[in-house]
């Protein structure tokens, strides 16, 4: 439930290309309008090439025609294909090959039907059509889910933090009304009984039966009463916490490696070059000369996050690194081109579009993995937000809980015992009630009121505690305990969690013991994040029904815990999750 | 005493004060009594003198309770006479492992302390086998006529948790619940209307208060 995702691991993968397309985004209207657009401008430098006559508007009108031929074919794709088959990603990746084929068929036949071409450009189209369409529409579909899926996770995620904050003031607020109930209580009817009682006690003319039968009529009028107001009632000391979203921890800065790809770097490079190439030279040699380019600078950037990968920069930095490297990496492809591929009297400069568009290529790459990185910061933040307000809440309540069930057992349990055997002790005597019997019965009188003012004594050690349980036990059930470094420490400083700790770890092991009959019990408490303390006890005894869990302490688990679960297997588990922070050490001064 | 003792038993309460009233009726039986505040020293106690009566609070406070002091007990001596102790009249309603509270324990409520017959009938009643478990745990209180689960589900009520929220944290259906809730108004004497519910909700209250 407050489980942390890993924050690195939804930053774009090369594998998430791929997996994309066997998604359904790549048929959604939200993708495919975003692909037509991206890629409308490009196309018409890719056609103003390849037009006899350099006319934009001309090569605008070809464009259009193009993504409009393209969009079509998509959604024809998305008709013909059954959905199951939508779900592979190989399958669509096929059909999409085919597709962009099609696409370069189609424009190349009309625009050899209408003459704007001087020669036939249909191997480049089917080329650049066919290898084009499904890496760019994983690209656009990635982008777009993720940003889709962002959005909608963060509106989520804002509201459940809006409605957990809520619930934690809501459960301040009762607090402290009742609080305010309490204190009213006190003074207007505990207050008074008591010294009413003592002016009984007090006066010589009371009979001791009389006496007695005043004593318990106290304990069953006023502080049974008064411990069933206190059941419902909460503490003024649970004070409200800054709002969680002002104080979160935000992801690491991707590595180096991370805001590269060589895949994708040679990939771009080769289908970009080959789309010019194949229109300059003959189909075998436009096609080794882009494969050349596209393997050599693969091979470059490979290398290079070899060499740094691991390094994490500032995106600035690593923005010029990229750039500068993707800027160099066209020398050596150019080279050896030059050397095999390219007539010795090729007036086209390649280099000269290479030095201008590799930086960019580079930077673009980078540019999504900001985007990326950005999102996931954002999601982070709040997800951090969340998982902070629901430790708030559940230390709100727990500590509602925790401050009211001191007063209430000692008042229900421990003062009206002692006031009933007070009376009994008044009742036995004989003669005349003594200054001693009166002082001692004026003390147990008023201990209901220190009871309902004083502040709880604090906490025994828990784990120690914890390990007397062990001992009870002994003989009868095997208890083995495991405490991780810094429970006793967290215990010592908070003094609910410890308080906490030591209930439901009693709680776990009594349910064990009394409905599953277990021998053997293994408990183990450790520290599972800054904030939480996992309590985890596995047992032998007999599987319970999870459907049903009265009687196994479930409210109690929901007051005092942030989550827990139960769960049958080889053994029956339970879990349970406290809020705990970590203690930072401070250095003082000296 | 030790001499003319008719057995050792074990008082266990954290009350100091009830625990001492409590030794000093049995030890005027002639018993050999142990004071306990808490439920380890209680077991200590049991094994040491073993003892074979063990009267039990059962709400100790943090820690174990008494119906695991007298569970533990039982695995050393599975004959030990048990009277438990409690401040309600129906401790069902307090929800606390009441179903591992052994048949043949007797039941005393604190304020009935007050008289040494009361103890000393419960002590006797624990200890003889032919009248163990005779004495009904519930009886002479509204809820006697309550199943288990019935006073399970009254606590829901009183907790102000609907029909939909009851069968939910029982994993059954709305309709189950409201059969439930059927019988036990006929049970309860309470007739089917629309403040049934909250005459459900008194009925626990009113128990858990002791009126």
């Amino acid at each position: 439930m407050v489980a942390k995702p890993d924050q690195q691991q939804n930053l774009l993968r090369p594998r998430d290309f791929v997996d994309v397309l066997g998604t359904g985004w790549p048929f959604r209207a939200v993708t495919i309008v975003p692909y037509a657009a991206v890629t409308l401008l490009p196309t018409t430098g890719s056609e103003l090439g390849r037009l006899s006559v350099q006319s934009l508007p001309a090569a605008f009108g070809v464009a259009s025609f193009s993504v409009s031929v393209v969009v079509g074919l998509v959604f024809l794709v998305r008709l013909i294909l059954p959905a199951t088959w939508r779900r592979n990603s190989t399958i669509v990746a096929g059909a999409l090959i085919v597709a962009g084929a099609l696409r370069g068929t189609i424009v190349s036949t009309v625009m050899d039907a209408i003459g704007l071409e001087e020669n036939s450009h249909l191997a480049s189209r089917i080329f650049l059509g066919a290898l084009s369409l499904p890496p760019v529409l994983a690209l656009i579909s990635l982008v777009v889910s993720r940003v889709v899926t962002a959005r909608e996770k963060s509106v989520s995620t804002r509201s459940e933090i809006s409605a957990t904050e809520q619930k934690r003031d809501r459960i301040l607020g009762e607090v402290d009304a009742s609080d305010e109930r309490l204190r009213e209580e006190v003074e207007e009817t505990l207050r008074p009984a008591i010294s009413a009682l003592i002016d009984d006690i007090h006066s010589e003319r009371s009979a001791r039966s009389t006496l007695a039968d005043k004593i318990d009529a106290f304990a069953n009028d006023v502080v049974r009463p008064l411990s069933h107001t206190l059941a419902t009632a909460g503490s003024a000391f649970a004070e409200k916490r800054r709002p969680a979203i002002l104080d979160v921890a935000l992801p690491t800065r991707p590595a180096f490696r991370e805001q590269i790809n060589a895949t994708y770097s040679g990939l771009v490079v080769f289908l970009g070059s080959g789309t010019v190439l194949l229109d300059l030279f003959p189909l075998a040699n436009g096609f080794v000369a882009a494969l050349i380019s596209g393997l050599s600078v693969f091979g470059i950037i490979r290398l290079l996050s070899a060499i740094v990968g691991g390094r994490q920069f500032p995106f600035a930095v690593a923005g010029i690194i990229i750039a500068g490297t993707h800027a160099v990496a066209w020398i050596p492809p150019h080279l050896i081109n030059q050397a095999m591929i390219y007539p010795a009297d090729l007036q086209f400069r390649p280099w000269l579009i290479s030095s201008i568009a590799m930086p960019l290529v580079g930077l673009f790459y980078q540019l999504v993995i900001v985007g990326e990185y950005s999102n996931r910061t954002s999601l982070a933040r709040l997800d951090d937000a969340r998982i902070e307000m629901l430790i708030q809440l559940s230390e709100a309540r727990r500590r509602a809980w925790l401050r009211q069930r001191h007063p209430t057992h000692t008042l229900h349990s421990t003062v009206q015992s002692r006031v009933h055997a007070e009376a009994r002790l008044v009742r036995s005597g004989s003669g005349k009630i003594s200054s001693a019997e009166r002082d001692h019965a004026i003390n147990v009188v008023t201990s209901a009121l220190n009871v309902v003012t004083a502040e709880p004594e604090e906490s025994a050690d828990a784990v120690m505690a914890i390990r007397q349980l062990v001992d009870f036990w002994s003989g009868m059930c095997t208890i083995t305990l495991d405490v991780g470094p810094g429970v006793g420490e967290s215990a010592a400083a908070d003094d609910d969690f410890s308080r906490a700790l030591q209930i439901v770890s009693l709680e776990m092991i009594s349910n064990a013991i009394r409905h599953g009959h277990a021998t053997e019990i293994a408990i183990t408490i450790e520290r599972s994040s800054p904030e939480i303390m996992m309590v985890v006890a596995a047992n032998n005894g007999t599987p319970v029904s999870t459907s049903y869990r009265a009687g196994l302490g479930i409210a109690l688990y929901d007051e005092l815990a942030v989550h827990w679960s139960l769960t049958n297997g080889e053994r029956v588990t339970t879990t349970a999750a406290l809020a705990a922070r970590e203690i930072v050490p401070t250095v003082r001064a000296i | 005493m030790v001499g003319s003792s008719v057995g050792s038993a074990v008082v266990v309460d954290d009350e100091p004060l009830i625990c001492g009233i409590i030794a000093e009726i049995l030890e005027a039986a002639g018993w050999a009594v142990t004071q306990a505040q808490d439920a380890l020293s209680a077991i200590t106690a049991v094994k040491k003198t073993s003892a074979s009566l063990v009267v039990a609070d059962i709400d100790l406070g943090i820690g174990p309770t008494g119906i695991d002091v007298v569970q533990r007990a039982r695995a050393e001596n599975p004959s030990i006479g048990v009277v438990f102790i409690t401040n309600l009249a129906d401790p069902r309603i307090t929800g606390k492992g009441w179903n591992t509270i052994p048949n043949d324990a007797s039941y005393i409520v604190k304020t009935e302390i007050s008289s040494t017959t009361a103890l000393r009938a419960a002590v006797t009643e624990a200890l003889d086998v032919r009248t163990a478990g005779a004495r009904p745990l519930v009886s002479q209180t509204a809820t006697h006529s309550l199943s288990n689960t019935q006073i399970g589900v009254l606590k829901l009520v009183s907790e102000g948790l609907t029909n939909d929220e009851i069968a939910s944290s029982r994993a059954t259906t709305v309709r189950a619940v409201e059969r439930l809730l059927s019988r036990m108004m006929i049970a309860s004497n309470i007739a089917p209307g629309p403040s049934a519910r909250v005459q459900l909700a008194r009925l626990y209250w009113d128990q858990l208060n002791g009126r």
